[in-house]
């Protein structure tokens, strides 16, 4: 086996090393890549690994639901649900089942931003799935029926996601009140009533302009070679032409709000939710390493500051958490709780604010700035052992940065945040007034 | 006399590639390149002076290491008045030691970036981490003051209680959990694989410290347990350390657990689970098969795939032709005792009844008629080309292990069940699906808004209808 690690030794810039028994002593090898551009613009970034014997190969093309128009929403989403319903050499549902003859797993996502198309399988069959691909990018050919009768299944995981859990629609509120102007108002599962304004004439047009090859990213991660995985990319993705006109990108940028928002709604849920999402910048915004350092520090574990006050001490929340939604422009910190039956939403954002102002006020200490540290370095380890978590790093490197090797560079970022920069931060976004809150009570209470 | 030789030709389509019939214009797939099958890496067991059984794997990819503990209780081990139990215990390890509190214990962990899960399942519990090489000595460390130490302070106990009470009520009006629970205990009755195993709000008050020390002293012992090891460690190394730390555990004789035979469902019974203002239902139909290491369980998986895996019959009917759904699988429940089938899925409340026809018109095409060879190859490749997929990274490899040894199946099981699913034969399934397939007694539990699909429903047998505000978990009938 090949051992993948090289270790280095690495003195923290603020801190004496503790006893030799630490994470520190474990630095994260950098994912070793290549990167190649085809003439018509398709991009292959490639990592070998043969440590076990498969491939996961991702397809990342630059368009998610932010780039949907107005009074289609979900389409794009709908639209990876119709990638699998036939192309001109493979019939409606063979993708899928190729990949599962081979026992592979072989799945699909829509987010804000990008829509990826992965598999994880056997790596004998490589040129197979890239051909697959390459026949689906090429001439996706869905008839009305399978448009319809999709449609209907995306209708359906609507309703499983978003409809029937008790706080599935929490964050459609949200979004919705907390953005006026861009897209991002609505989620990737789309409105009920846009999805049944589609049609199957809108396909063609939205795989001419997003589905185009200068559009989209193959990452490959596994046990190939790669002049070989480069020599099939081209054989079958060199000769598809590029768009015809450039990708259309938003541009819209959220105008600033003046002041907090604030929706309260009673419906059927069996306890108080209560979700407060703060405006924060882009990913890979110099201000979101320390934010995320923050979100660590306020909800990284059970040692970490909302979940002690919260759950722990107070006891009166199921759950207190805090994040933030990274995206392509910029969007949404969260803080999210769950209140113990009986407890009030008042109190919860009470104590809320307390811990936000206690971060925006007073410098972290430097031994929860060293675990939030330790926590992001061991996390380069432990969430990138598996080739499908290697591709997911390097495929949002270059599509979301549009900078592969900020899948490595980032780590240093985040061990640079110092206890000003957090502060900084936390002045900088968590004021109520550049929130919008969206509280959720059972019918039964006040 | 004439004697005609009449030659039988068996043509078997072809393995591994689920080719639909193609027009000759359409360019056909890569073949693929010649791979060497993939053993499973090599291991090495060890029972300590204490009975308990050490797994060790060398695995040094990354400087990563699994540890697994593998207590052999779980929920099925609740006292059968006190579901929940086993969760509840389960859940207060890492809320204290007699010389840690669960501040202590978050912090000393959570300060080196690593984690430590425990968990609760039916039929073992499991205690765990996956954590950097240089972390393990912390992590065992506080893994066996947790197993070995737990605190289990009445503070402890009240906060744990009323998270757990919060939590099921926050559980008992989510549909899929509803439909699963209520599926479970309708099906097994009283028998230990019944109850609720989070509990039920009833049982989650009466909890007592006594009743937690009591199932802690009771089944907490290395010698029904296993600890796997698995990652950057050599054979050694990981021999030691599980010397070192769990040398010291002190085992006892544990009672046993009738899991007895269970009476086969006469009739067709059907729970209806109202939730009026629901605008889907979620649908539950199946029995209960064979224990996990029946000669014939691998026959019966087999068959539940072509009805429910990936690209099966189910996926097929209900989503892929009609868009009836999001998901349709066929769940298989291993246990050591009498296991579990269902067909498992959700449709909007209109097509209710339509969605049961179809699962019951499939469950019989399955039970009846034997499937085709193509069939066949299709889900047996799948099961069998998986397998690399599945032993990727050290907690891979360490469940493997843990599974392995919940179910007691062999040392060298993971490099021959391949073999043993790759002889599996039509008729193999097609027997074992006759004797033990039910397509007429089986047990459908539905979470949605009856009053839409009442009528109809009570023409596909008997039918029982519970509100879901109403709904008892603790009762075997649901009421």
């Amino acid at each position: 086996m090949i051992r993948l690690l090289a270790i280095f030794l690495m003195c923290l810039t603020t801190i004496c090393p503790l006893a030799a028994q630490s994470a520190e002593n474990s630095m994260p090898a950098p994912l070793v890549y290549g990167e190649h551009l085809l003439k018509n613009g398709l991009k292959l970034i490639t990592h070998e690994d043969h440590s076990t014997p498969i491939v996961n190969l991702q397809v990342w093309y630059h368009v998610g639901a932010k780039d949907e128009e107005d009074g289609q929403t979900g389409f794009a989403h709908l639209f990876e649900h119709l990638m699998f319903k036939g192309s001109l050499n493979v019939d409606p549902e063979e993708h899928s089942d190729r990949i599962t003859s081979i026992g592979g797993i072989a799945n699909a996502y829509t987010t804000d931003d990008v829509t990826v198309y992965w598999q994880t399988f056997q790596s004998n069959y490589l040129e197979m799935v890239l051909w697959l691909e390459a026949d689906r990018l090429k001439s996706l050919n869905v008839s009305r029926e399978n448009f319809l009768s999709e449609r209907e299944v995306v209708k359906e995981e609507r309703r499983v996601r978003i409809e029937s859990p008790p706080y599935g629609d929490l964050f459609e509120t949200l979004y919705s009140k907390a953005f006026d102007i861009h897209p991002y108002r609505h989620l990737a599962i789309g409105s009920m009533e846009d999805l049944d304004r589609a049609n199957v004439e809108d396909v063609s047009k939205f795989h001419e302009t997003f589905y185009v090859p200068n559009n989209a990213y193959i990452v490959l991660a596994g046990n190939f070679n790669t002049d070989q995985a480069l020599a099939w990319v081209k054989k079958y993705f060199g000769s598809i032409a590029p768009g015809k006109k450039d990708v259309p990108r938003v541009d819209t940028m959220e105008p600033e709000h003046n002041g907090e928002r604030r929706v309260s709604i009673q419906k059927e849920v069996p306890l108080p939710a209560y979700v407060a999402g703060y405006y924060v910048p882009e990913d890979g915004h110099p201000d979101s390493y320390p934010l995320v350092i923050a979100s660590n520090i306020l909800s990284g574990g059970r040692s970490s500051r909302l979940y002690q006050s919260l759950v722990y001490k107070e006891q009166i929340a199921l759950q207190a958490e805090a994040g933030a939604s990274f995206r392509e422009h910029p969007n949404l910190f969260f803080a999210i709780l769950i209140m113990n039956r009986g407890e009030s939403i008042d109190t919860g954002e009470a104590l809320l604010n307390n811990q936000l102002k206690r971060i925006m006020e007073e410098p972290v200490s430097l031994s929860e700035l060293k675990k939030a540290k330790n926590q992001l370095r061991a996390d380069y380890i432990l969430r990138r052992q598996s080739v499908r978590e290697k591709a997911d790093a390097l495929g949002h490197a270059a599509v979301i940065h549009q900078d592969t090797s900020s899948a490595n560079a980032e780590l240093e970022l985040f061990l640079k945040v110092e206890q000003a920069d957090i502060m900084r931060v936390a002045q900088k976004y968590f004021d109520p007034q550049n929130r919008t809150v969206v509280s959720v009570l059972p019918l039964n209470q006040k | 006399m004439m004697k005609t030789k009449i030659t039988l030709i068996l043509v078997l389509c072809a393995t591994a590639l689920a080719a639909t019939a193609r027009t000759a214009q359409k360019e056909n797939a890569p073949s693929p390149q010649n791979l060497e099958q993939t053993r499973f890496p090599q291991y090495e067991v060890t029972t300590l002076e204490n009975g308990l059984k050490v797994f060790i794997l060398e695995h040094p990819e990354q400087p990563v290491i699994s540890i697994q503990l593998v207590i052999a209780a779980g929920g099925s081990n609740d006292p059968p008045h006190l579901p929940g139990l086993a969760t509840f215990t389960t859940g207060l390890l890492k809320s204290g030691t007699l010389t840690r509190t669960a501040q202590e214990i978050a912090e000393s962990i959570e300060a080196e970036g690593g984690d430590i899960s425990t968990r609760a399942a039916r039929e073992a519990i499991i205690i765990s981490a996956s954590i950097l090489k240089d972390t393990s000595d912390l992590a065992l460390e506080l893994m066996t003051d947790i197993v070995m130490n737990p605190d289990f302070s009445n503070e402890e106990i009240e906060r744990m209680r009323q998270q757990a009470m919060s939590g099921m009520i926050s559980d008992l009006t989510n549909p899929d959990f509803v439909a699963d629970a209520s599926f479970i205990r309708a099906l097994y009755g009283t028998h230990p694989y019944g109850h609720p195993a989070k509990g039920t709000p009833a049982s989650l008050k009466k909890i007592s410290r006594t009743d937690i020390l009591e199932f802690h002293k009771t089944f907490f012992v290395p010698n029904t347990a296993a600890l796997v090891i698995a990652g950057d460690v050599t054979h050694q190394e990981g021999l030691a350390m599980a010397q070192r730390w769990f040398g010291r555990w002190e085992g006892h004789e544990v009672p046993g657990l009738d899991l007895g035979q269970l009476r086969p469902r006469q009739e067709r019974e059907i729970y209806a689970i109202d939730d009026p203002n629901s605008n889907q239902t979620e649908i539950r139909i199946g029995q209960t098969i064979m224990p996990r290491k029946d000669e014939d369980y691998f026959s019966l998986l087999v068959g539940s795939y072509v009805l429910g895996g990936p690209s099966g019959r189910l996926m097929n009917s209900l989503r892929v032709q009609r868009g009836l759904t999001y998901g349709a699988y066929e769940v298989i429940i291993p246990r050591k005792g009498p296991g579990a089938i269902y067909a498992a899925t959700e449709t909007r409340t209109e097509k209710t009844i339509e969605a049961i026809e179809i699962i019951l018109e499939e469950i019989d095409r399955l039970k009846s008629q034997r499937i085709p060879e193509d069939e066949l190859e299709f889900v047996k490749a799948f099961l069998i080309g998986s397998f690399p997929l599945t032993i990727e990274t050290p907690s891979d490899l360490g469940s493997r292990l843990a599974n392995l040894a919940v179910y007691d199946l062999g040392f060298d099981y993971l490099n021959s069940y391949r073999d043993k699913l790759s002889r599996i034969s039509a008729e193999d399934v097609a027997r074992v699906a006759k004797e033990k397939i039910r397509s007429e007694n089986v047990l459908i539990v539905l979470v949605g808004n009856v009053a839409e699909f009442q009528d109809e429903l009570e023409i596909l047998g008997n039918v029982k209808t519970v509100s879901l505000s109403m709904l008892d978990l603790d009762s075997p009938t649901l009421d």
